[in-house]
């Protein structure tokens, strides 16, 4: 509840590019202390909350090679403050593209500000970047919005204030449509022998909405709860949602006693729902290492993977990172499918495969020397997890479908929805022996 | 050269920088002076630069409020920050030319407050209210009772936040008659509006009575909220709950419901703040609901990681019931920081019950194994932890941890001894534990460790003495290399084993050690020697005048066969551990009586028997010998036992 007190954009150094005093109860200069803080730490033990003797809290995140540090004298909400601090990141990013020491230092009149607007006396505001772009205009903006500043301020406050603050009113479109994509990421763990630690889907529907006035939306998901409650069953696999979490459009009063999505959409791209499953799945794939070390100076890698899911699917871009020693050279690679770099900045090498098809498996064969002077962390790979990277279209591992997405608006227009889906990976991991 | 000489001079000492500094100044003069408004943001920019180093503005000043009139928007807003960021600083309020200029300001951005743009009007307010300035602030509340009413429901909430912060910045200024009108004719305003006059009420005030009215109102706008207002508004909510309800209340209820939905929206700071309301008011469904709400935040960028880590280590103490089926969504991950991956230990450890035993065990020894050693301490420490908690299992993780010492680094070994020393004091049969240790006690570069074994051996003496003798004897070859506490620990080892067995080897395995002492390199060892060395004189001037004198009544109180015995007085200069105060000797007998020669005399004693002719007495002395040949045997069994190898101990424990 309580406010921020300052706020600052440091360099890597701890050199103060921009600050904002919101109070005037803080020292003078406490970046300072910061600084001297921060130094305490490693890179790995560097906690993001730090407190000094005085009771003040320092709340940072890092970007690129920039801190943003906030400091509070109250207890205020972390959580709160690590989202505004996120948020001011996102705003900065539509603004500059890349938010880096140099944007920020030729900018800074705007960094100022956008956090004069999205700040007031430390308690966050305006954070929306479709309303700030219309109080605060850089040349690339400017052009479009000079002729009749007055109106669309109003409209800004319009939607600042009102219930829908999400859309405005007048949005008009030739050609009415919905784009959904669901997007569904794989978190794997999988063990030395093969068994499955974690598994777990994370799921996203991103919506580009192109639709002229205050439409109405309503979608309908495979839900097993909406089932349910309808007290009929479904033809094809019902999933359960446990953890769904929904854009604020959405009427959650109404999901919670009807099971039902209903919603006015913003305008453009946004995410709808993002949910999280907790189910046991089968590795989509499996990765086998034979590792013999043919002597001191010469080791032999042997791996297989192996793709579990319907043959009628494909994945594309799937990249292998297999961890090698860290004093590894003079890669040999022998593969009848995709090709294979050494990576030595990651201590891997790398698989890529274009194209996996469905139930197949391949073989790679590589061969690194070693040198004679053995390296201390030589054995280090082996305690490092493979990873894989891959992107399966027309596929989703949870079998999340979308029934219907029925759109309703006064002006009675037909609009076309349309639905694509995706797996990707997320964190798929597998530890080797 | 002479004429070159001062022009040198002056450029060390900077004439050159401050011509380049004037030229500076000079050129910014003339921006801000310039008829262009180009120019004139461009100077702006660089007094911007000025104030980022600190410098004093207060030269521009007047030149930046006449610029405050212009029309241009994007200057006015420039001018007004820069005017808020000066009076911002710590010395604006108390030096006086500073406020005399801050006060020129003002008259323009009243004029502002008038303005028919909204943007013109909202940020003359923002900047009004944050001048600081004592004398303005009832000119500041007649010009806010003008635009309280104002048709934009957006400079009607600055009003609100424009109190609130002039309260902030000098709380003796701002009195409630002052405000009290304004902001009640904002609490009849949006949710919005309405929201921060309560909000401004309570940070005034301290109290929610104003809620009484506008609870079930504002527990229906929760939904229209935006992120920020939304989490304000269950603070309030959380406040007003904690002083006006009990638990079981049906309005405290409704709140629950709400909070509840609340659940399903993406943002983890909401989710904070209902969890403060929820674990004020627990109820066990809404409280696993919570838990799997906060469950799927795991997700997110590595800094909130850590808050949720937090929360949820909070559940795992209190509620560990709801948080074990997630136990799952706790594997740690490579890439994760090492404060998360500690975190997430931490809770795994505390959720481990007979059903997840095995895959949290798994989890810990696989991070036992990690290349961090942080990581590794904390693992092997919770391993241990573990067994204490779930004795069933210890011979497997004595196992996963024995793996680990055969394969891990020198600091892992460290650790995996620590644990084990843990897990002896808590252990009944301590002698397999500490075998192992005794074995690895070399491998040990870790002194705190290596001492407690060795004092953990010393506790154990009366059990193992040929053990404890033998593993003196190799100490005492490594005795010059060990550190101070080592050596110490040794010392009394050895003091202690002599003074139990008195057998020629032990004492002049004891003579070799003090001799090493005595010359050693430590204060602390060589005093050590001192004290013990002294004790051992007085107990030989002792037992000789003893021989005469009968024993005092003190001698008789003191344990048999202890130093402190031995030597007829406390010692109060040694801090003598208490083994001291037990009396061991029984099973000193036991280890001490050789057992080949005492079956020789009872061979004899059968002869003997055979000889003499059969009575009562000699039936009972024969059932006595053989009572003793059963023992002795037993004793023979058990001295076997005590000179096998080390590692058939082991096998003895792990395989029955």
């Amino acid at each position: 509840m309580f406010g921020i007190s300052s706020i600052y954009i440091l360099d890597q150094k701890g050199r103060v590019l921009i600050t904002r005093q919101y109070r005037n109860e803080l020292p003078v200069n406490i970046h300072e202390t910061f600084n001297k803080k921060l130094l305490e730490f490693d890179e790995y033990t560097q906690k993001p909350v730090m407190i000094d003797k005085d009771g003040y809290t320092y709340i940072f995140i890092r970007h690129n090679n920039l801190i943003f540090m906030t400091v509070c004298s109250q207890n205020a909400n972390c959580l709160m403050i690590f989202s505004f601090l996120f948020r001011l990141v996102q705003v900065l990013q539509e603004y500059f593209v890349n938010v880096e020491e140099e944007s920020i230092r030729d900018n800074f009149v705007v960094v100022y500000e956008l956090l004069d607007e999205m700040l007031d006396n430390g308690y966050p505001q305006t954070t929306e970047f479709k309303i700030l772009k219309e109080f605060i205009k850089t040349e690339s903006f400017q052009l479009k919005d000079k002729k009749q500043p007055e109106q669309t301020n109003f409209n800004v406050v319009a939607l600042v204030s009102n219930k829908i603050s999400w859309r405005k009113e007048g949005i008009k479109y030739k050609k009415n449509e919905v784009f959904l994509d669901v997007i569904e990421k794989l978190n794997m763990l999988i063990g030395q022998q093969g068994n499955v630690i974690k598994s777990e889907i994370i799921g996203q529907v991103q919506v580009k909405c192109m639709l002229s006035g205050m439409p109405e939306l309503k979608l309908g998901l495979n839900d097993k709860a909406f089932f349910e409650a309808q007290g009929r069953q479904s033809k094809s696999r019902a999933v359960e949602f446990d953890d769904i979490k929904f854009h604020q459009c959405v009427r959650l009063s109404k999901f919670e006693n009807e099971r039902v999505i209903q919603f006015t959409p913003p305008d453009g791209d946004f995410e709808l729902i993002s949910y999280r499953l907790d189910i046991r799945v089968k590795p989509l794939f499996s990765v086998d290492v034979l590792i013999e070390r043919k002597s001191a100076t010469k080791i032999e890698f042997l791996v297989k993977a192996k793709s579990n899911f319907k043959p009628k699917s494909t994945a594309n871009n799937v990249e292998i990172f297999v961890p090698v020693p860290d004093d590894a050279e003079q890669p040999q690679f022998r593969t009848a499918h995709g090709s294979v770099n050494y990576m030595p900045e990651k201590e891997a090498m790398c698989w890529s495969i274009k194209q996996f098809g469905g139930q197949r498996d391949f073989m790679m064969n590589a061969v690194f020397h070693l040198p004679t002077i053995v390296s201390p962390n030589r054995d280090k790979f082996q305690k490092m997890p493979i990873n894989i990277t891959f992107e399966i279209p027309y596929f989703t591992v949870s079998g999340f479908q979308v029934r219907y997405l029925k759109i309703q608006d006064k002006s009675g227009y037909n609009a076309l929805p349309w639905v694509r889906y995706i797996t990707q990976n997320g964190e798929y991991q597998i530890r080797m022996n | 050269m002479l004429f070159e000489l001062p022009d040198k001079i002056g450029k060390a000492f900077g004439n050159g920088t401050l011509s380049i500094q004037s030229s500076k100044n000079n050129k910014l003069a003339e921006l801000i002076n310039s008829k262009y408004t180009e120019d004139i943001v461009e100077a702006i920019r660089m007094l911007y630069c000025q104030y980022l180093q600190n410098k004093d503005l207060t030269l521009y000043m007047s030149r930046i409020i006449n610029l405050l009139p212009r029309e241009d928007l994007e200057l006015k807003k420039l001018c007004q920050i820069l005017i808020s960021e000066f009076a911002a600083q710590p010395n604006a309020r108390t030096s006086k030319s500073q406020g005399d200029v801050l006060i020129l300001a003002t008259a323009p951005i009243f004029k502002d407050l008038t303005n028919q743009n909204t943007s013109i009007k909202l940020n003359a307010l923002k900047t009004l209210s944050s001048l600081r300035i004592q004398e303005l602030t009832p000119m500041l509340f007649t010009a806010i009772r003008k635009i309280q009413s104002d048709k934009n429901p957006l400079v009607r909430r600055s009003v609100a936040l424009s109190i609130l912060k002039m309260h902030d910045m000098c709380s003796d200024d701002v009195q409630p008659d002052d405000y009290n009108d304004i902001i009640n004719f904002l609490l009849k305003d949006t949710h919005q509006t309405r929201l921060y006059a309560i909000y401004v009420i309570f940070k005034i005030t301290g109290d929610l009575q104003i809620l009484h009215k506008y609870y079930f109102q504002l527990i229906k706008d929760l939904l229209n909220f935006n992120s920020f207002d939304l989490e304000r508004a269950l603070q309030l909510l959380y406040q007003y709950s904690v002083m006006y309800f009990k638990e079981g209340d049906k309005d405290l209820i409704k709140l629950l419901d709400a909070c509840e939905i609340l659940l399903r929206l993406p943002y983890p700071s909401i989710v904070l703040a209902i969890s403060k309301i929820y674990l004020q008011f627990p109820q066990e469904t809404r409280i696993k609901k919570l838990i799997r709400t906060v469950v799927k935040f795991l997700n997110i960028g590595s800094e909130s990681k850590f808050i949720i880590l937090q929360m949820l280590h909070q559940f795992a103490l209190s509620y560990p019931q709801y948080l074990k089926e997630h136990y799952r969504a706790l594997t740690i991950l490579q890439i994760e920081k090492l404060y998360c991956k500690l975190l997430k230990l931490e809770i795994l450890s505390l959720l481990i019950d007979e059903n997840n035993f095995n895959n949290i065990l798994e989890e810990l020894l696989y991070q036992a194994r990690s290349n961090q050693p942080q990581l590794v301490a904390v693992a092997v420490k919770l391993l241990s932890k573990t067994t204490i908690k779930f004795p069933k299992f210890i011979k497997r993780t004595i196992k996963s941890l024995l793996d680990i010492l055969k394969t891990g680094s020198s600091d892992t070994k460290n650790h995996v001894i620590a644990s084990f020393c843990n897990l002896i004091s808590t252990q009944e049969s301590k002698l397999p534990l500490l075998a192992i240790c005794l074995q690895n006690i070399e491998d040990i570069s870790d002194i705190r460790y290596k001492a407690t074994v060795i004092k953990l051996l010393r506790l154990e003496i009366g059990q193992i003495p040929t053990i404890v003798a033998e593993s003196l004897r190799k100490l005492s070859l490594t005795f010059s290399q060990q550190h101070e506490n080592v050596k110490y620990e040794i010392l009394l080892l050895s003091h202690q084993l002599q003074a139990i067995n008195q057998e020629q080897h032990i004492e002049l395995l004891n003579q070799y050690i003090m001799t090493l002492a005595k010359f050693d390199s430590s204060l602390l060892v060589r005093d050590l020697y001192r004290t013990l060395s002294k004790s051992i004189e007085f107990k030989e001037s002792f037992v000789q005048e003893e021989e005469n004198v009968a024993p005092s009544l003190e001698m008789q109180k003191l344990p048999i066969g202890s130093l402190s015995h031995l030597v007829g007085m406390h010692l109060p200069g040694l801090n003598l551990p208490s083994y001291l105060n037990e009396d061991t000797s029984d099973k000193r007998k036991v280890e001490i009586q050789v057992p080949p020669q005492k079956v020789e005399q009872s061979q004899q004693q059968q002869q003997q028997q055979q000889q003499q002719p059969k009575s009562q007495k000699q039936q009972q002395q024969t059932q006595q010998v053989e009572n003793k040949k059963e023992i002795l045997k037993r004793v023979e069994e058990d001295v076997k036992k005590h000179y096998q190898n080390l590692d058939q101990v082991l096998n003895d424990f792990f395989t029955d």
